[in-house]
């Protein structure tokens, strides 16, 4: 078992490096991360809804989310995903609080990863928004088609 | 010769492109600009692909279109586009902006410069982002110079996800990044200088929070 501060100790200080290099163009770069630990997994669906759900089981049983539940606007493009328990929480909170903005969300990239991937479809995280008093964030996200 | 101030000062973003050939001495001018650029340790990371082929353009144009199609989207749909743009008042013209942008359109043209120089980095040396960037704006001047229009066109790279389409397309080994894109060529606009700061705004005297006294 890692010891949990360890993780978060080096996970945020890379964060905070990547942050002080790219500025706001580090949410560019970090796209991709968490696609490794997803693609181990078997995640299957014949809509982005299920694609969604078959992550979000992984993820729960992995211990890596409390829970998640998403809906989509009438737009039929917009997704508002919020994230419950999530042990990249503590670390997302202390880079707020020391001026870093979120640019980062593990569990959103691996489910656009695979919605990209299965669905072929366009994915982009629009806006992550930390609340670690409740326990969770909000991440907003499109999903569409691209011509 | 015209004075360098003036060089920089009335150098452009340019976006359409004649349809005539640049000749390869040209663009060699314009690489050696970008080789007598400073970099750390002389370490000179730059590397350039020069791109003619139109099925090569069209491939980078569409990594582009991509790139800046989703960014925009998602600006879009949360509605800090609008925000944005809520100066501009004429609803067709703010319709066609955003079309423009939620398309990726303002990013394809890339397809269509008649060259593409690609600015490559080593990435074994210690000042990878210094190096290329002064590589870089050199380029951009000396294009300016012999009468040549650039851009720097980021959305085929930006994002991790484009950026592995590109360096497999272009066949870029490992050890290596790709820069940006620039695209060159005779230009078939004269856009108008985008706003600056004023030099107020940026100077600070010996520490951050100390501006000229008046």
């Amino acid at each position: 078992m890692i010891d949990r501060l360890y993780f978060r100790d080096i996970v945020s200080s890379l964060e905070k490096v990547l942050y002080y290099e790219r500025g706001g163009g580090s949410y560019f770069r970090a796209t991709m991360i968490g696609k490794d630990f997803i693609d181990r997994e078997r995640i299957k669906g014949k809509t982005s809804e299920e694609v969604i759900e078959a992550c979000i089981k992984v993820m729960r049983e992995k211990n890596i989310i409390k829970d998640a539940s998403h809906r989509k606007d009438k737009s039929n493009t917009l997704f508002r995903f919020e994230i419950k328990g999530c042990m990249h929480l503590p670390i997302e909170a202390r880079l707020k609080e020391e001026g870093v903005p979120t640019y980062i969300c593990p569990p959103i990239n691996m489910i656009l990863c695979k919605v990209r991937e299965i669905m072929d479809l366009a994915v982009e995280i629009a806006d992550i928004t930390v609340n670690q008093d409740d326990g969770g964030c909000v991440i907003r996200v499109v999903v569409f088609e691209q011509k | 010769m015209e004075d360098l101030l003036k060089i920089i000062k009335t150098r452009r973003s340019i976006r359409r492109y004649k349809d005539k050939y640049v000749p390869d001495e040209l663009l060699e001018k314009i690489i050696e600009a970008g080789r007598w650029s400073p970099s750390g340790d002389n370490g000179q990371p730059w590397r350039f692909i020069i791109v003619r082929d139109p099925e090569t353009k069209k491939a980078l144009g569409k990594i582009a279109a991509e790139g800046s199609g989703r960014r925009f989207t998602a600006e879009y749909f949360t509605g800090r586009m609008q925000e944005r743009f809520e100066g501009l008042k004429d609803p067709d013209k703010k319709d066609r902006a955003f079309r423009k942008l939620t398309s990726g359109e303002v990013s394809s043209f890339l397809a269509n410069a008649p060259v593409i120089i690609i600015v490559c980095a080593k990435l074994d040396v210690w000042d990878v982002p210094y190096d290329s960037a002064m590589a870089t704006q050199n380029m951009l001047l000396m294009a300016r110079t012999l009468g040549l229009g650039s851009c720097v066109v980021v959305a085929p790279v930006s994002d991790m996800r484009d950026d592995i389409k590109v360096m497999e397309l272009l066949k870029i080994p490992h050890g290596y990044k790709v820069i940006a894109p620039l695209a060159i060529g005779y230009p078939d606009e004269s856009p108008n200088p985008r706003p600056r700061l004023s030099l107020e705004e940026i100077i600070f005297y010996e520490k951050f929070d100390k501006r000229r006294e008046r």
